[in-house]
């Protein structure tokens, strides 16, 4: 039903890191924690940059504050060190990383107690918006976080990772560890009810 | 065929269903003005989810994330840590404080320590030659050493 590739295109080209065809990062991911595992300290570095934004993007979005997310990130890239010795490249790397950054943000937002709340507009455009960026490219986008952040916590996340993180059914369930046709019914309702809160940017956008 | 399951259509408009399913689920949708009507309005708020664009560059400006993790490999420790103390005009006065304590303690090691020879009782060496303690002599007493007493 699903093809199990990752469609790194919606994430990869917002974030400014390169999208890469998974299947060659695989073997590239899985040799850099290997030397990692031998005391290679540089592959940290290699995986840090190969992954950063990635990591970044999805705990942004999980937890709605870039100062988190990049705790989050620090945390993520010690965790990929702790555990290059007992790493097996059962599963893709992305897979397995996704699942350790999923797992920080939903613990960090659980203690700040700040899961559901998105920053104010202000700061989620931030200094570095672009300046060409208009008016109405703000408010949709504005319309568009306000509507996925009333979502339910496990739709919201849900949707952050098949939407914006281009994960598989196969891949959110493995990250978070819900049933495959729990992702399913989750994705459902959520992309049901965005249709209804968007039906009004829809309707503006034509 | 029977209508298309909607996580079908979500997948369709993600362009992530498999070919072949992809390829039945478009021939049904051109032959069914309902799962038409559905593909669209999932794919219109597909596209707009779109709008929710990040960019890590608001995060932080100089990729302070890597830096942090290679300090980490070499350190072990995971940021720098600020004493209280990091104020500039703090780090002033202690070292003005500093100054003054080493200034203080250097000056009390650098004063000899006052005579413990009593007054009116001459000199060791003098009563050892058998000499007496006389005006002619006080250019000999070592300055830290008893003078003679003056008299009347």
């Amino acid at each position: 039903m699903q093809q199990g590739r990752i469609n790194a295109r919606t994430s990869a080209s917002v974030c400014g890191y390169t999208s890469m065809s998974m299947g060659n990062k695989r073997s590239d991911d899985a040799e850099l924690m290997a030397r990692l595992a031998r005391g290679d300290t540089t592959a940290l570095g290699e995986l840090a940059e190969r992954h950063r934004g990635r990591i970044l993007s999805l705990s942004y979005r999980l937890l709605g504050d870039w100062h988190q997310a990049e705790d989050v990130t620090q945390d993520a890239l010690l965790r990929l060190r702790q555990a290059a010795g007992s790493y097996a490249p059962r599963a893709k790397f992305t897979t397995w990383l996704y699942r350790i950054v999923y797992n920080l943000s939903v613990d960090q937002g659980r203690k700040t107690a700040r899961d559901r709340v998105l920053p104010d507009a202000a700061r989620m455009e931030g200094a570095g918006a672009a300046a060409s960026d208009s008016a109405e490219r703000s408010e949709r986008a504005r319309l568009v976080r306000e509507a996925v952040s009333e979502l339910s916590e496990r739709q919201r996340r849900v949707v952050i990772l098949h939407r914006y993180e281009g994960l598989s059914h196969a891949e959110i369930s493995e990250v978070t560890g819900w049933s495959q046709s729990a992702v399913e019914s989750l994705l459902v309702r959520a992309y049901g009810h965005l249709r209804k809160k968007l039906r009004k940017l829809e309707d503006s956008v034509g | 065929m029977e209508h298309v399951r909607e996580i079908d259509l979500i997948e369709l408009a993600a362009g992530r269903l498999d070919p072949g399913r992809a390829e039945a689920v478009r021939e049904h949708l051109s032959s069914c003005p309902a799962c038409r009507q559905r593909f669209d309005a999932i794919q219109g708020t597909w596209t707009s989810l779109g709008a929710w664009e990040v960019s890590i560059d608001q995060a932080v400006p100089d990729d302070q994330g890597i830096s942090n993790a290679r300090d980490e490999r070499s350190t072990g420790s995971r940021r720098p840590i600020r004493f209280p103390g990091s104020d500039p005009l703090l780090r002033v006065a202690a070292a003005v404080a500093v100054t003054v304590l080493i200034g203080y303690v250097s000056g009390r090691w650098s004063v000899a320590p006052p005579s413990t020879v009593q007054q009116g009782e001459p000199p060791a060496y003098i009563m050892t030659l058998g000499l007496e303690l006389g005006d002619s002599f006080s250019s000999l007493v070592l300055q830290d050493e008893l003078s003679t007493p003056e008299e009347g």
